[in-house]
Parts: C-alpha cells; structure tokens; sequence
C-alpha cells in the first residue's frame, strides 16, 4: 500500500494559532501556485481572529489535467488531493475547531478541488469560497445544511466555462447552500478585490456564530 | 490624481496580543497608569475583549490596545515585527519608576539609547516595555484620577521598536512614502544589530519608530506577547485616502478602510514583515461615552449590539480599577 499523491506535502500555517483559534480558514492553492502565496491573503483579509492553513501539493498541481477530464484521467491525484483536505479538515476538528467553523476557500484549480470536497462531503461549514473555480462531478445529493458559499467567476476564463460556473450554483443550491454567486465582465484569470470583500463578510459572519 | 498627503505625524496606536485579561488591565492601568478609556470587543473576534489605554481620553499617540486572548500561548519576539513601545518618562523620574515595577515584580533592565536613558520590563505576557528619560513628556490630556504622582506620570509614546533583517525596505516605506525623516542610527547591543531612528513629522508624542537590523535573525512567531501592528497617525479620511492610493501605486497591498468605530484604518504589510496600519485621529473615544465614563462599560458598535447579551456572555469576567465595575461574565 504506497501513500496516495500529495498526502506527505508540508503544510503552512498564519494568523491565530490553531490551538487558541475558535474559526479556521483552509486554504486550497491553484495549478502551479503554493500555499505561501495563497497565504498572503491571509494579510488582506486581515481578520485576527482566523487560524489560516494551506496544504501544498505535490508539484505544486493538485491533479495533472483540466477538472472537466474525465475523472479517471486524473487519478489517483484527485483522490489523494480530496484526502489531503479531509485530513486537514480532521486536524481543525482535533485542535478544537469543527467544519461548521471552517472556511475552505480556494483558487482556480484549488476552487474546483475545495468546492468538490465540500459538495462530496456535505454537512454545514463556515463557509465555501471559491475564486474562479466550480465543481469536478455534478452528481451531488447530501445536504449542505444552508452553509454560504462565494463563487466568483469571470464570464470569459479560458480554465472555468460559464455553464460550468451555472452548474456548480445550481449544484450547491440544490444541495441546501446558500450560494452567492457573481459573474465579473472581463475578468482575466486572478482575484480581485470585490470577491476579496465577500470573502471578507463571510469570513466576518463565522465569528458571530462561534459565539 | 490624487493630491500627494501631508506627511504622517507618528504613531497612533500600537496593537498586542496579550493573554490573561484581568493581568493585563492591572498592569497597564495600575502599574503603568495607562487609563483604560475603552472596552469593546475585536471587531473580527467579537468573542473577544479589545482593551485601550491611553491618557484621559485616548489621544493618538498614546494608545495601547491589547486583543486578550485567555489561553493564548506565547509567541517569540523575531524578526519581522515591532518588538517593543517606548513610554516618554519625565527625566528625573527613573528612581521612582525603577521602584515601582520593582515592587509590582518586574524586573527593569537599563540601557541608554541615542543619549536617553532607558528603563525595560516585560509586561505579564512578556512583551517588551521601553520607559526612555525625555524633556517635557506631559501627556495631551493627563489622567488626573490615575494611580501615579503627576511629576511621574508617562506622556504617551516615544517610539516602537522593530527587528528586521534588512532596514532598507522599512526605510523606504517610512521615509520614501510616509514622509518620516531618518535621524540616526547607533550599534544596539541588547537587540543583536545596528538601532535606526525615523521621526515624523509630529510634536512631541508618539514621533519615532526605530528598527533594529539584524541580518538573518530568526522571525518571530506571533502569540500573546507578541504585537500585532502598529498604526501610524494621518489627519482625517481625506489624508488616509491619498495614501491608500499612493501606497497602492508605490505595489503595497494596503486593505481597504474599516471602520474601527473610534477611527478609520488600513492595513498593509512592509516587505520586511513588519503590518502597519494608517489610522485616523477622528472621531475618537469620547465619540460613544462622555470623557468621565470612558472605559466603564462594554461599548459595542452599533452592528454588534444585538448580540450584546451572547457577546456578554462570552467574555470572561474583568474589573475595571478605576470605577471597580464588572464586565463581562454575564450568566
């Protein structure tokens, strides 16, 4: 039995420290970026209260073809990627802070793998923020028990079709999550600063319900 | 185009993650002096307190605010962040200051920096506290009802203290954005490396931030005790705005302005690690209490208030020495 892809990679950390942090933020980084640049929103979110973690992958990709291949042609690397998050998910829940406290945001690549662990999953989370990203399977029936979920996508990214954008919200809102959903004209391939504010506000909202 | 603002005057207020709240009010208000013209809660952690302290009424450049984080566990003073504030002390009052941490159990360590006389402690969550011997340290508003004689009361701010590896990004952002002047620089024994000075263009209170280059010194790690930002003073929004957009221009990513009920603010990080953040004078802290109130009650901004009683309930009991009234812990 030979460890599955990405499941011995190291993982970062910034912001409150774990064991004292009441919410969470995971952090899922895209095709050929890294945890350490993802983390750097960490400072652009600015919110003192979140313990940020940021699970690199192997070859800094997390699966080798686009998310609409066929499943099978990026395997075993999708299965040890959705692995990889379920463990960090299990780490949070163990240093005290549970899924329904969690924020599992992620970009491009790292969209379509946090918003297909989280819609396999199921159950309530802090939230879902997914920057230019959507779902890798569309056959999803457990319930998402009302958790927020922020997509942004561009009406004309070369990685993420529209229709792939329209099915990932009917998905998730089918699914019980309450999906705020926005389209930016023109948007090249990046995150700016108006899902960063929604990001923000989601974020935000987690701290009042930890109380 | 956006007009070129002033430059900035000094410092604001500086930002510490602390642990044990009660120790932290005793410290601060009692042995220290500092009034505790604020409770409220962190904007981002409404489940926990945010305390101020300053002179009578807060006045920028003598605010002190701890996020008191129960059982946080120590962070490591390092590289790429303030390691230390500075208080003004009236030069003949270092006997007298060196007695009274003494008798409160701090041990006070004694340098002399550019000139000055310097007493350090560490606070209870061991961040470093400078008291350096200044002329004509009266506060803005000293605190006429505070634990310490009048001749020996601290005036506010003198300096923070940065370690970095490197001091020309700092110097760069201070001086090249910020409108400080660099003023000196002396070798720092106690801290490993070669003391700069930056001044701004302020009076008195809260003028200089120093950085200690220490090249490949290890980072700090955040945790109670270590500070988590320290903000500099700018006029009013208008001010605030201009630099938002300079510093953007200039490649920093400085946030968005959040309302921090008692002043505005933005927040960007300098390449060698240290957050700063740019804060408004206005509207203060008498803007929700009257002057002889301040810090007496749990103040929420107006968006938190319908979460008063959970918030109330949430937070750990604490006494406010000045009027001996509870706080928080409600059952």
């Amino acid at each position: 039995m030979t460890a599955l892809p990405h499941a011995g990679g190291p993982t970062l950390t910034a912001g409150h420290d774990l064991h004292d942090a009441r919410v969470a933020c995971l952090m899922v980084h895209g095709r050929g970026g890294s945890a350490a640049d993802l983390l750097t929103l960490a400072d652009d979110l600015n919110l003192s209260a979140f313990a940020y973690v940021a699970p690199q992958a192997d070859g800094h990709t997390w699966y080798p073809h686009s998310f609409l291949a066929p499943v099978a042609q990026n395997q075993p690397y999708l299965e040890g990627a959705l692995a990889r998050l379920e463990t960090a998910l299990t780490e949070l829940a163990e240093a005290g802070i549970p899924a329904e406290r969690v924020a599992v945001l992620g970009f491009s690549q790292g969209a379509c793998l946090a918003s297909e662990f989280v819609a396999r999953r199921g159950g309530r989370f802090g939230a879902l923020v997914l920057f230019s990203g959507g779902l890798i399977t569309l056959d999803h029936t457990r319930t998402l028990s009302g958790t927020p979920v922020f997509i942004g996508n561009s009406d004309r990214d070369a990685h993420i079709p529209l229709a792939r954008h329209e099915q990932t919200v009917e998905v998730l809102t089918r699914q019980g999550a309450q999906v705020d959903a926005r389209i930016y004209p023109g948007m090249p391939h990046t995150i700016i600063r108006d899902e960063l504010d929604a990001a923000r506000n989601l974020l935000r909202d987690m701290t009042f319900g930890s109380l | 185009m956006t007009t070129t603002p002033s430059p900035v005057q000094g410092l604001h207020h500086v930002t510490v993650i602390a642990s044990h709240p009660q120790h932290n009010i005793d410290f601060y208000s009692v042995t220290l002096g500092q009034r505790l013209v604020k409770v409220t809660v962190n904007f981002d952690d409404p489940g926990t307190y945010h305390f101020y302290y300053g002179d009578e009424v807060g006045t920028p450049g003598t605010i002190m605010t701890h996020f008191p984080w129960p059982h946080a566990k120590r962070g490591t003073r390092g590289n790429g962040e303030v390691v230390a504030t500075a208080y003004r002390m009236p030069e003949r009052s270092a006997p007298y200051w060196q007695a009274r941490l003494e008798d409160a159990g701090f041990t006070v360590q004694h340098a002399t920096r550019f000139g000055a006389a310097t007493l350090t402690v560490e606070d209870p969550d061991g961040t470093l506290v400078d008291l350096i011997a200044d002329q004509d340290v009266q506060a803005p508003h000293p605190w006429p009802n505070g634990p310490v004689p009048t001749e020996h009361m601290l005036g506010g701010f003198h300096s923070v203290t940065a370690w970095v590896d490197d001091v020309r990004s700092i110097r760069a952002l201070l001086v090249g954005q910020l409108g400080f002047t660099e003023v000196g620089h002396e070798p720092d024994a106690a801290a490993g490396g070669t003391r700069y000075r930056f001044r701004g263009a302020g009076a008195q209170v809260g003028l200089y931030v120093d950085a200690v280059e220490r090249p490949g010194q290890s980072a700090g790690r955040s945790g109670a005790g270590t500070i988590h930002h320290v903000a500099l003073r700018t006029r009013d929004d208008a001010e605030q705005a201009a630099y938002m957009a300079q510093l953007r221009a200039a490649g920093y990513a400085a946030t968005p302005v959040q309302d921090r009920q008692y002043f505005h603010s933005i927040y960007f990080r300098d390449a060698s690690g240290v957050l700063f953040e740019i804060a408004t004078d206005a509207p203060g802290f008498p803007d929700d209490e009257p002057v002889e109130q301040l810090g007496g009650t749990l103040k929420l901004p107006a968006w938190f208030e319908s979460k008063r009683h959970l918030i109330e309930r949430h937070v750990p009991r604490i006494v406010n020495r000045e009027y001996h009234t509870e706080i928080g812990g409600a059952q």
